[in-house]
């Protein structure tokens, strides 16, 4: 067990101090190479697999408009030409060859690549994924193949009313920073984007140190860790950091509420969507953990919330969340209404949302309750090795591998007056954006034309 | 409930890492009812009752009934417990007792973390035997379920599943949504769901699934002070297999951003000679869909085929594809599967295939709620034992034997569409073509 080194990046910096000198978990191996690349073993013996994964500080939030989904268009290209592999479809053959299972995720604040096989055949699945992260050849044939199916996807999501309630929600929370939020891109831009501008995502981002290697399952740490400096050890470092060299923008804080509505003719029921700026891992990490334990009372059976939201019958459905974020994480209370209650259940919100400041509002029991129920689902994620490992790198990119692994003890520590700072900070006569989807026949039956006026009246 | 309030975090720490997942599985019987345990050295325990039949238990218009009695049996208190108390006890302990159901089989399941295994165990059978099915709350889910089922029309994924079913299976077990409509929902009384839980969830037709490490005596006692003590009741009907040899093919016209579009073939049984055989071969027609609809043309983000053997007493091959392009999508997925019955597979593939299913095998072990449900719904499938014994039979299928297979069952697809009516046409919905015997012998030997 070794005490978990420090960061080099600025922009984690911020967040060590309060952690710094935590230790990491028994199973768990942190080591960093000399090109910076951080290699973190879990060990895990359950069965006998390894699971692979290269995560990249990449994302939405390094989209400028003309970059607008192209993180995502990236991580398809990972698994196309390379070096070793001349076509996507030698790069199908070895997967097969290998028995892998493998995919890539995209999200605001992450990119990652993983691949689970038998682990008597680690070294091979590492060489395998060293090939794809540092040689991709983004051969144009194939950058004009992967282009549609791409905006494939995004026609997929599309195909769904729920998408159009976020994305309006999305244009107005984040304003002229709306790329930087909305990792699914731009039709025109995925649709016309180049080589040239694959490699431009490549040099800014697809450097060791600004990577972590996490390995997996039934190894041993020391072979992974020799393994990995034989494999990626001469991957050559930037002598940037890209988040210095290439800064996120800030986002300006919502100046007043916003109110819209989604019209969709393929809603069959109206849902509602409130969202708020809260709090990120660079700036406030009390409210972070706060603002998880808070939304674990509010959906207990026995909350306020649930009592007079859901068992009077108001709402089918109320969800509220946050989303841990390095840039301005959202609070979102998602709502599914009685469609003969819209404005009832709307007034009994904004009750409830009075009073999340309020001493008496949950108790000493749900407060407990809510920590116990974190730490047991947290229990429950790591007994599945193979997904655990994607939870681990969400951490490292939105925080730090020891935010995560001190998290059940910090949410431990959260009090009452911390959730009330939460709750007053971000959320309690805050500006926010609210918004209704419905169809066009449930639009006219309401006599709906502004959604602030609707829920006035 | 206090005295289980404190979670101790340390052991939380080293739940799941610290044991090898494989242990020992038994069978035995209490009192009439059927125990499967599985012996895993973890600290979470998982727990399964499965209940026979699904759709072969109620009528057309009672779509929807079985999800709903058992939804309101697990949320909506108990004769002992008030739906607050349960709740609030489960949270506590962070336990979840949960229904679910499909097309041939419901379940009410619970998972907890070993320490509060034996609390657990009582909220688990207080809900089972003693759902409270109050007015209020009926009304209250009600809601919830029209709700729910409206949103799930409005998912053009979900909305294709149940449109091909219902072109398929027309008149079958299978045409009925168990999740129910906003219609049938709306009809369903109290008295209904009371009526249709008391016949249903009996010994005859239910069986125990629990894995974790626990005193196997210790769950004999308590399995035979409360579930041994369900009524025997009886097995449900046995429906003539529809073997789904007629085309029928419909159009769905919905103005929508893609084209979702699913074929369904006919399939063998899991447990018969072909049924491995049917899984591997449609897997590897998956990936040949992968690379020559979305890698080679560009025509989808999502193309599959699999073999759906977890539609148990009526298991059927689907091909699926959303795509703004329908008629060269399929051609090709007809183009693919013409040409498998032609020339057959190659040995390769089904070499690599086999270390494939290896490691999902494997990756399906991971957790105790993943091996529970396997051991279930494989004893439904023909025994449970077909859960453990998986790599033998994977490692057994020989290359003729996915190439019969993939000729027998391919002959006729139904086609079923949703998305821009004005896109396709019925002459679009293409058929494999048949290849005559000696022509069959002279290619794939």
């Amino acid at each position: 067990m070794k005490p978990i080194k420090l960061l080099t990046l600025g922009l984690v910096f911020a967040v060590a101090p309060l952690t710094a000198q935590q230790k990491l978990p028994d199973n768990f191996f942190l080591e960093k190479l000399d090109n910076g690349l951080e290699v973190l073993t879990i060990e895990d013996n359950t069965v006998p697999l390894a699971t692979v994964e290269i995560t990249v500080r990449n994302g939405g939030y390094t989209e400028s408009p003309e970059y607008d989904g192209l993180s995502h268009l990236y991580e398809h290209m990972f698994f196309k030409a390379n070096k070793d592999l001349p076509s996507q479809e030698a790069f199908l053959e070895r997967t097969k060859e290998l028995g892998i299972v493998w995919n890539g995720t995209t999200s605001g604040e992450r990119v990652n690549y993983f691949l689970t096989l038998s682990n008597l055949k680690l070294q091979e699945g590492m060489e395998f994924m060293n090939s794809a992260i540092r040689y991709p050849l983004f051969d144009e044939q194939e950058m004009k193949n992967e282009n549609p199916v791409v905006d494939g996807e995004f026609q997929r999501a599309e195909s769904n009313p729920v998408f159009f309630l976020f994305q309006d929600s999305d244009r107005r929370m984040w304003g002229d920073l709306y790329s930087r939020k909305n990792v699914i891109g731009d039709h025109d831009v995925i649709l016309t984007a180049t080589t040239e501008k694959m490699k431009i995502v490549q040099g800014k981002y697809y450097h060791p140190n600004n990577s972590i290697l996490v390995v997996a399952g039934d190894v041993d740490h020391n072979d992974v860790l020799a393994k990995a400096k034989a494999v990626f050890g001469d991957w050559k470092p930037s002598d940037f950091d890209p988040f210095e060299k290439y800064p996120i923008p800030e986002f300006e804080p919502l100046k007043a509420s916003d109110y819209f509505i989604t019209e969709n003719e393929n809603a069959k029921t109206p849902i509602a969507l409130i969202r708020y700026h809260g709090p990120d891992t660079r700036n406030d990490i009390p409210a972070t953990y706060a603002a998880d334990v808070f939304s674990f009372i509010l959906s207990q059976r026995s909350s306020k919330l649930q009592q007079n939201l859901i068992e009077t019958g108001l709402a089918m459905n109320v969800n509220v969340g946050y989303g841990t974020n390095k840039y301005v994480g959202p609070i979102h209370i998602f709502m599914v209404p009685n469609p003969e209650k819209i404005p009832e259940a709307f007034e009994a919100l904004e009750a409830e949302v009075a009073q999340w400041d309020s001493d008496d509002y949950f108790t000493d029991e749900q407060l407990e309750t809510a920590k116990n129920m974190l730490a047991i689902q947290d229990a429950y994620s790591k007994e599945k090795t193979s997904q655990f490992i994607h939870t681990v790198t969400y951490w490292w990119s939105s925080a730090s591998i020891d935010y995560y692994t001190n998290y059940v003890e910090n949410l431990n520590k959260v009090t009452r007056d911390d959730i009330k700072n939460y709750v007053q900070k971000y959320i309690k006569n805050k500006p926010n954006v609210t918004g209704l989807l419905v169809s066009p026949a449930m639009k006219e039956a309401m006599e709906l034309n502004s959604l602030q006026a609707y829920l006035k009246k | 409930m206090k005295k289980l309030f404190k979670i101790n975090i340390a052991i939380l720490a080293c739940l799941a890492w610290v044991n090898p997942t494989f242990g020992q599985t038994q069978e035995f019987d209490v009192k009439g009812l059927k125990v499967i345990y599985k012996n895993v050295p973890k600290e979470i325990i998982s727990a399964r009752l499965f209940i026979q039949g699904g759709t072969a238990n109620y009528s057309m218009e009672q779509s929807g009934i079985e999800d709903f009695a058992l939804q309101l049996a697990v949320s909506g208190g108990t004769k002992n417990m008030s739906k607050l108390e349960f709740s609030t006890a489960a949270e506590q302990m962070s336990t979840t007792v949960a229904a679910g159901t499909n097309y041939d089989y419901g379940q009410i399941n619970m998972r907890c973390v070993k320490q509060n295994w034996d609390a657990s165990w009582n909220l688990f059978v207080d809900a089972i035997m003693n759902p409270a099915f109050e007015e209020q709350q009926y009304g209250l889910l009600k809601d919830q379920l029209i709700a729910t089922a409206k949103q799930n029309d409005a998912d053009p994924d979900q909305s294709l599943v149940q449109a091909a079913m219902a072109n398929v299976f027309e008149g079958k077990n299978y045409e009925k949504n168990p999740n129910g409509t906003v219609e049938s929902l709306s009809s369903l009384s109290l008295e209904d769901l009371k009526s249709y839980y008391n016949s249903t969830v009996g010994k005859e037709r239910s069986f125990l699934v629990v894995v974790g490490d626990i005193d196997v005596d210790d769950l004999k006692k308590k399995v035979a002070a409360s579930l041994a003590k369900l009524p025997k009741g009886t097995m449900p009907s046995e429906e003539e297999r529809n073997m789904l040899g007629e085309v029928t093919n419909k159009i769905n016209d919905r103005d929508i951003a893609t084209n979702y579009i699913a074929g369904v073939l006919s399939a063998p049984t899991l447990a018969s000679e072909d049924g491995t055989a049917m899984m591997i071969a449609m897997s590897i027609l998956s990936e040949r869909y992968f690379l020559e609809l979305r890698s080679k043309r560009s025509l989808s983000y999502a193309p599959y085929s699999y073999y759906d053997n977890g539609k148990v007493t009526n298991p059927y091959n689907w091909i699926y594809i959303s795509t703004t392009d329908p008629k060269q999508s399929i051609q090709v997925m007809v183009d693919e599967i013409s040409k498998l019955k032609k020339d057959g597979f190659e040995e390769k593939e089904l070499v690599n295939k086999k270390q494939k299913y290896l490691t999902q095998f494997y990756m399906g072990q991971e957790t105790l709620s993943s091996q529970s449900q396997s051991l279930g719904s494989n004893e439904l499938k023909g025994g449970w034992k077909m859960s453990e014994n998986f790599t033998e039979r994977v490692n057994a299928v020989t290359l003729e034997d996915i190439n019969r297979v993939i000729d027998k069952y391919t002959d006729v697809i139904s086609w079923t569409y949703l998305g821009k009516a004005d896109m396709v046409s019925e002459e679009d919905f293409l058929q494999p073509n048949k290849v005559p015997d000696d022509v069959k012998l002279n290619s794939k030997n």
